[in-house]
C-alpha cells in the first residue's frame, strides 16, 4: 500500500486517495512527502459498506485532480466491493495494493503497472526510473541522473515518480534505472546508475543508441571519481585495518555499497541484510525484521554499521552510516543522491568518516 | 497501537502482532518515532505472524501457531498476542491459539485495529487482559499502585514524579507502576498494595475491572486543577487510613506561592482556545486564571488549551509559565 501510494502521490495531478483506516494513512502520511488522503474507514463501514466514504473524499478531491486514484488497503482489498460507481463520476484507477500481499516494492510496481503508461516514440529523450519517494535519497538521485544525461547531452522524459501525470502517461522509448529494486519495466531499459561499473555500461548503451548523444563526458566524469576514491581509501587504509561492515537497507543500494566497499578498501562484509526481496544475483539476505537484524549484528561484530536508525539503536558506539528509512533524530535537508558519481562519493566520504572523532 | 503503547513497556515480554508485516511494521514505526522524541531509545520486541495473501484465503491460525511457537522457543516471560483489522475481517481464532498450552504465559488482548475499537479501548483492553499475571499478595497501605500512565505522553514521567511527590507528603511509596518499564515479575507484586492510582479512568471502565481483580480501593485519576489536587490528597489519605492535614495545608502553601510567582500575569485578559479532542471550557483554566488575577476575555491574548491537561501543583505552574510565553511573546 506504501509503495503504491508513493507511486501515485508522486505524480502531479493524481488525486491519491487511501480507501483504509486511519492507521495506515498516517504511516504513509509520514514516510511520503507528496499530498494523500484517506477514507478513514471505521467498522460500520467495513460492514454496511465504503462506497459512501469514498465518495465523499473522491467528490471533495476531483475539483484539484486529473485523476483519482483510489488505493485498497488490507480489509477492503479483502471484503472485495466493487466500487466503480463510488467516485464522483469519474473514471478512477482502482489499485489493489493489501500490505499482505507484498512489500513496498512491490505496491510501487503494482500501482505503475496499473497506471500502464504506453511509450511515445515521437518523444525525445531518455526516462528515469526507480524515483520513490520513500527513499531519502530519491530526490537526489533523480537530480544526479538529470545532471549526467545533461552532460552527455541527453534530454530528460519521464520520470518515474516524480513528474506530472501527463508526462509519466507517454514516456520515451529508453529508460534508465536508479534503483533497480523499483524497476517498472516502462521503456527499454539502458542500465542503472548505481556505480561507476553500471555507469560506464549504461552510458555507453546510450551512446550506441542515440548517436546525437556525446557520453565522453560522463566516461571522464567516472574516471575522475575513481581517482578520488582509489585516492581516499589508500589514505584511509595506511593507518586503518580494513572495515568489518553490516549494511542494511533496499538491497539494491546494499549490492552497489558492497561492492565499492570490498573494491576500494578492502572490506570484509559481515552481513548485507535488505528490508526487500533481494534480486537474483544479490549478495544480500532478506533482512525484513529486527529479530534477523539483531542476530546479523550480533554474529557479525561489525565495526562500521551502514544502515538506519533502528541498527543505529541495536549497535550503540558502532560508528554508523546512515542509508535508509527511519532516519529520527537527525534531519536530512540536503538532496544528496546514492546514484551516480556523486552517490559513490558521498557514500565512501560517509564511510572513511564515520569513526572519525574529534577535528 | 493501543495495545503497544502497554505491552511495549512490559520490559521482558514479547508483543506478537498477528497480521501482515507491514502492520507490525506500521506501529513499531510510530512507537520508535514517538519514544524518540522522548529521548528513549530501546526498541520493543514486537514480531509479526506475517500473513500473506495464502493465509488471508486460506486461514492464519497455523501461521500464529507457528509465529507463536517460534516467540516461545526464546523463552520470553511472556508472550501478548495483538491482531490486526485483516486477521479479524477473516476471523481467525485467535483466542482458541492462544489459549493452547504454551511454555510461558500468553495473553491475548482483544484487538482489531480499527474493527471495533480506538486506541484507547486498545490500551484499556491491554491493561485489562494483563491483570492475568497478578497472583495473591498482602495489602499493605503503605503502597500504592500506578495503573495506566499514558506511555506515549511527553509528560509521563515528569507527571509520575509529582504524584510520587504528593504520595511521599502522606508517607506512601509507589508498589509498581502498571505497565511502565517493568517485567511480568513486578506485576505479580500488584496485590501488595492498599490503594491503585488511575492516571485517567474518569467513566471506570478500568477501576470496575480492577476492583474486581484485586479488591484494591482506587482512585480515578491524576489531579488536575487546584482544588482537585487538595482533593486527591485528602482522598488517598482517607483511603489508606491516614491524616492529610499536614499534607493539604503544605499543598495550599505551595499553591498560594503560585500567584506570587506569577504575579505579572495578573490584570492580564487571556481567552482559551480548544485544541485537537480538549476543551477550553474546562472549569480548571477559569480556576487557575482567578487564583492568579488573570482576566477571562475575548479580546485577550488566545492561549491554547493543552493537549494533556496538566496534573498537580507542578503541572499548574509549568502551564503558568508557559501562558507567561503567550502574553509575552
Amino acid at each position: 500500500m506504501i509503495g503504491a501510494a508513493a507511486a501515485m502521490a508522486g505524480l502531479e495531478g493524481t488525486g491519491v486517495i487511501i480507501h483504509g483506516a486511519s492507521a495506515c494513512y498516517l504511516y504513509a502520511d509520514s514516510v511520503i512527502p507528496n499530498p494523500l488522503n484517506c477514507t478513514y474507514l471505521i467498522e460500520d463501514e467495513v460492514i454496511f459498506g465504503t462506497g459512501d466514504r469514498l465518495l465523499e473524499v473522491s467528490e471533495a478531491l476531483l475539483p484539484f485532480s486529473e485523476r483519482i486514484v483510489v488505493i485498497n488497503s488490507c480489509v477492503p482489498a479483502t471484503i472485495g466491493e466493487d466500487l466503480r460507481a463510488y467516485c464522483a463520476g469519474c473514471e478512477s484507477l482502482f489499485i489493489d495494493a493489501p500490505g499482505y500481499c507484498g512489500d513496498m516494492m512491490d505496491g510501487y510496481r503494482v500501482a505503475l503497472a496499473a497506471l500502464s503508461p504506453e511509450v511515445d516514440s515521437t518523444r525525445d529523450g531518455v526516462n528515469i526510473d526507480g524515483l520513490i519517494s520513500t527513499d531519502p535519497f530519491a530526490v537526489g538521485n533523480r537530480m544526479e541522473a538529470e545532471r549526467l544525461l545533461a552532460r552527455a547531452g541527453i534530454p530528460v522524459a519521464a520520470r518515474y515518480c516524480n513528474d506530472t501525470l501527463a508526462s509519466a502517461l507517454r514516456p520515451s522509448a529508453m529508460t534508465v534505472t536508479a534503483l533497480p529494486d523499483v524497476a517498472s519495466g516502462i521503456g527499454q531499459s539502458a542500465g542503472s546508475l548505481l556505480g561507476l561499473d553500471a555507469i560506464e555500461k549504461t552510458f555507453s548503451v546510450l551512446q550506441d543508441a542515440m548517436p546525437d548523444a556525446d557520453c565522453a563526458p560522463v566516461m571522464d566524469i567516472c574516471e575522475e571519481t575513481e581517482e578520488l576514491v582509489v585516492k581516499v581509501c589508500d589514505r584511509y587504509l595506511r593507518v586503518n585495518d580494513p572495515p568489518r561492515v553490516t549494511l542494511f537497507g533496499i538491497a539494491g543500494y546494499l549490492d552497489m555499497a558492497t561492492d565499492l566497499l570490498t573494491t576500494y578498501l578492502d572490506a570484509e562484509i559481515c552481513g548485507a541484510g535488505a528490508r526487500n526481496q533481494p534480486q537474483e544475483g544479490s549478495v544480500c539476505t532478506w533482512a525484513p525484521d529486527l529479530g534477523t537484524v539483531k542476530r546479523m549484528i550480533s554474529s557479525g561484530k561489525p565495526d562500521l554499521i551502514i544502515g538506519s536508525r533502528y541498527e543505529a539503536t541495536l549497535a550503540p558506539g558502532v560508528p554508523f552510516v546512515q542509508m535508509t528509512i527511519p532516519i529520527r533524530k537527525h534531519s536530512m535537508l540536503c538532496h544528496r543522491p546514492l546514484i551516480g558519481t556523486e552517490g559513490v562519493l558521498w557514500l565512501i566520504e560517509s564511510v572513511v568518516n564515520a569513526g572519525i572523532k574529534g577535528c | 497501537m493501543g495495545v503497544l503503547s502497554v505491552s511495549a513497556f512490559l520490559t521482558d515480554a514479547v508483543t506478537l502482532v498477528h497480521g501482515p508485516d507491514g502492520c507490525t511494521h506500521i506501529n513499531t514505526s510510530l512507537l520508535h518515532t514517538t519514544l524518540s522524541e522522548h529521548d528513549i531509545f530501546r526498541i520493543p520486541d514486537i514480531v509479526s505472524s506475517g500473513l500473506g495473501e495464502n493465509e488471508i484465503i486460506f486461514g492464519g491460525e497455523d501461521a500464529l501457531h507457528d509465529a507463536l511457537t517460534a516467540v516461545c522457543s526464546d523463552d520470553p516471560s511472556a508472550v501478548i498476542v495483538a491482531s490486526t483489522c485483516v486477521a479479524e475481517t477473516i476471523g481467525d481464532d485467535v483466542a482458541g491459539i492462544c489459549s493452547q498450552p504454551w511454555d510461558c504465559p500468553v495473553i491475548h488482548v482483544p484487538s482489531s485495529g480499527f474493527l471495533g475499537g480506538t486506541f484507547t479501548d486498545g490500551y484499556n483492553s491491554a491493561l485489562s487482559c494483563l491483570t492475568s499475571l497478578i497472583t495473591p499478595g498482602k495489602q499493605d497501605l503503605n503502597k500504592v499502585n500506578i495503573v495506566g500512565e499514558k506511555n506515549l505522553e511527553f509528560e509521563v514521567e515528569d507527571n509520575f514524579q509529582e504524584v510520587s511527590r504528593i504520595l511521599e507528603m502522606l508517607g506512601l511509596e509507589v508498589n509498581i507502576r502498571y505497565v511502565r518499564d517493568i517485567t511480568v515479575s513486578d506485576i505479580k507484586r500488584f496485590k501488595d498494595a492498599g490503594l491503585t492510582l488511575f492516571r485517567e479512568d474518569t467513566e471506570g471502565v478500568l477501576g470496575r475491572h480492577f476492583h474486581a481483580c484485586t479488591g484494591i480501593p482506587s482512585l480515578p485519576e491524576f489531579p488536575v486543577g487546584l482544588a482537585a489536587t487538595l482533593a486527591f490528597i485528602k482522598d488517598v489519605g482517607r483511603l489508606t487510613g491516614r491524616d492529610s492535614t499536614d499534607a493539604v495545608c503544605a499543598e495550599e502553601e505551595r499553591q498560594a506561592s503560585l500567584a506570587d510567582e506569577f504575579s505579572d500575569l495578573a490584570g492580564e485578559y487571556m481567552t482559551f482556545d480548544s485544541f485537537g479532542f480538549q476543551s477550553a471550557e474546562m472549569e480548571m483554566f477559569v480556576e487557575v486564571a482567578e487564583a492568579v488575577g488573570i482576566r477571562v476575555s475575548e479580546e485577550g491574548t488566545v492561549i491554547p488549551v493543552p493537549f494533556c491537561m496538566p496534573v498537580g501543583t507542578l503541572g499548574l505552574q509549568r502551564m503558568l509559565r508557559q501562558w507567561r510565553r503567550f502574553v509575552d511573546g
